[in-house]
């Protein structure tokens, strides 16, 4: 349980929403980690990358892993819940534990999109990730008989 | 369904480390087949996947995982040999290797590469192929093939693909392309060469084990020595696009890759790797010739063999005594082979292909 002079920090998203976390909780960031160590003395830490809905989900994690008393188990559980996201938040969080440079989310959330891509054809990997095939016609060709290959 | 932040569609932009990320999550956690195909399909997504997935894959002698359908053309892991089981299917000719996916000597495997058997009037033909459907020459995936004499005691291997710089060619009939200079973009299926296996009568008569000799032409002995490397072809040459390395070969070292330019010239000068068959010891009890294949074939056949580097290559001692390939029945239509580097899935399964077609030397 937090001491009454436990340090609370304010993160503010890109959006100007503040957010009210626990020094504590919020060093698993390495980039809000580094802004307090090098004194920070801002009211607010500005967060311009990250927008309130990002924010809000990133916290909930964080304090689910500061949480000390929560097993291993328990934090499984709670990833597996954690990662039942629509595809393009999954990558928005992904961007989002980059850029505050946090690696226990990082990890959970490059895993969820590892499993979500493995289900997928070729195809629709870039219809969800907005690529344009460059292949020539040719190097396609090529690249279907590997794929038959491969999916043989 | 997909958003679009301000207009910009940044999923396609994602900075290139954090796809990355992603990309050897699957090639880390998907290390068996058939979960393998993930990483194959990854690179198919486009160039700058395809680059990020092949800086991450390793050789199958240094990572020992088969992934792209060029290692079945690269040397085998050093340590433990390549599991594999081959089916024959004699109404069709049609002989089937497969990556070995469990314990199970040939029961869950991975397609690897399909041989049909042709019988001309004055030799026998396998066409080795990456599709089980596309068993001709002039196909995209045409690997190489296997020719015996009129004897059936002598074959020859040939490579679609030329094993070094400055490769000879086999002319034929049919061959467009003479000489290595492209004319087109498209490296055209040749016929290179690189292997010869001859079958002799055992001096102790025509009833005891025959002799196996193989001349490894693409590998020079030295690759066996301590230090030794063997050709490593990381892709297969397409076309003259930018996507795939204008250099298809590097050389693999001992402690990790290294890439060059080109195949070095002292490969030329290197004798060729020379294998012989383990001579297999008369059982008295058992009355009959016996070779310990570790478990590995079941089934006493005159087809059954294992491989070693012969004394020819000037070597000494335990590098004599490593088997390189083993080849063996395990049920009707059935058998396994293992194979370790320098040997390739390809010249592996080619060698044991003649196992089939030797006539019995028995008078």
């Amino acid at each position: 349980m937090s001491s009454p002079e436990e340090k609370t920090l304010i993160l503010k998203s890109s959006d100007n929403e503040e957010f009210l976390v626990k020094e504590s909780v919020a060093v698993q960031c390495i980039t809000i980690k580094n802004l307090v160590e090098d004194g920070c003395d801002l009211d607010a830490i500005p967060l311009l990358n990250v927008d309130s809905k990002n924010l809000a989900w990133i916290i909930e994690f964080m304090e689910k892993y500061a949480d000390s008393t929560s097993t291993d188990a328990e934090k499984k559980d709670f990833d597996t819940e954690f990662v039942k996201k629509p595809f393009n938040d999954v990558l928005g969080l992904i961007l989002a534990a980059n850029y505050l440079n946090f690696p226990a989310l990082m990890d959970v959330m490059c895993d969820a999109c590892a499993n979500e891509m493995k289900l997928w054809s070729v195809e629709q990997v870039r219809e969800k990730f907005h690529i344009q095939n460059d292949y020539t016609e040719e190097e396609e060709k090529a690249v279907r008989a590997e794929n038959f290959w491969a999916f043989e | 369904m997909d958003e679009i932040e301000g207009g910009n569609c940044y999923w396609a932009n994602m900075p290139s480390e954090l796809l990355r990320e992603v990309l050897m999550k699957i090639e880390d956690s998907e290390s068996s087949w058939p979960a393998r195909k993930h990483v194959v399909a990854c690179a198919g997504v486009c160039k700058s996947w395809r680059e990020i997935i092949k800086e991450l894959v390793k050789t199958l002698e240094v990572s020992g995982k088969i992934t792209f359908p060029i290692s079945i053309k690269q040397p085998g892991p050093r340590v433990s040999p390549v599991q594999c089981f081959v089916k024959r299917n004699r109404a069709t000719q049609m002989h089937y290797l497969y990556l070995s996916l469990s314990q199970a000597l040939a029961d869950d495997g991975k397609f690897l590469l399909a041989a049909r058997r042709f019988r001309r009037p004055s030799f026998t033909e396998y066409v080795i192929s990456l599709h089980p459907d596309h068993m001709f020459r002039a196909s995209s995936h045409y690997i190489g093939k296997l020719r015996s004499n009129f004897l059936g005691n002598k074959f020859v291997v040939y490579d679609a693909l030329p094993p070094h710089a400055g490769a000879k060619m086999l002319r034929s009939r049919s061959t467009q392309m003479v000489g290595l200079k492209q004319i087109s973009p498209r490296v055209p299926a040749g016929n290179y060469p690189i292997a010869q296996i001859t079958y002799e009568l055992n001096v102790l008569g025509a009833r005891s084990p025959r002799r196996m000799h193989c001349i490894m032409d693409a590998i020079p002995a030295s690759a066996i020595k301590p230090g030794g490397v063997a050709p490593t072809r990381i892709d297969f040459p397409i076309s003259n696009s930018d996507s795939f390395p204008a250099n298809p070969f590097f050389r693999s070292k001992p402690n990790g890759l290294d890439k060059s330019l080109s195949m070095p010239l002292d490969s030329q000068r290197d004798a060729s790797l020379v294998l012989r068959n383990e001579a297999p010891r008369w059982n008295q009890q058992l009355h009959c010739w016996c070779l310990n294949f570790h478990g590995r074939v079941t089934v006493a056949s005159v087809k059954n063999f294992q491989l070693v580097a012969s004394p020819e290559n000037g070597l000494v001692g335990a590098e004599n005594e490593k088997i390189l390939l083993q080849f063996g029945k395990v049920g009707k239509d059935v058998f396994t082979m293992d194979y370790c580097y320098p040997l390739s899935a390809f010249q592996a399964f080619a060698i044991s292909l003649s196992s089939f077609d030797t006539k019995s030397t028995r008078e």
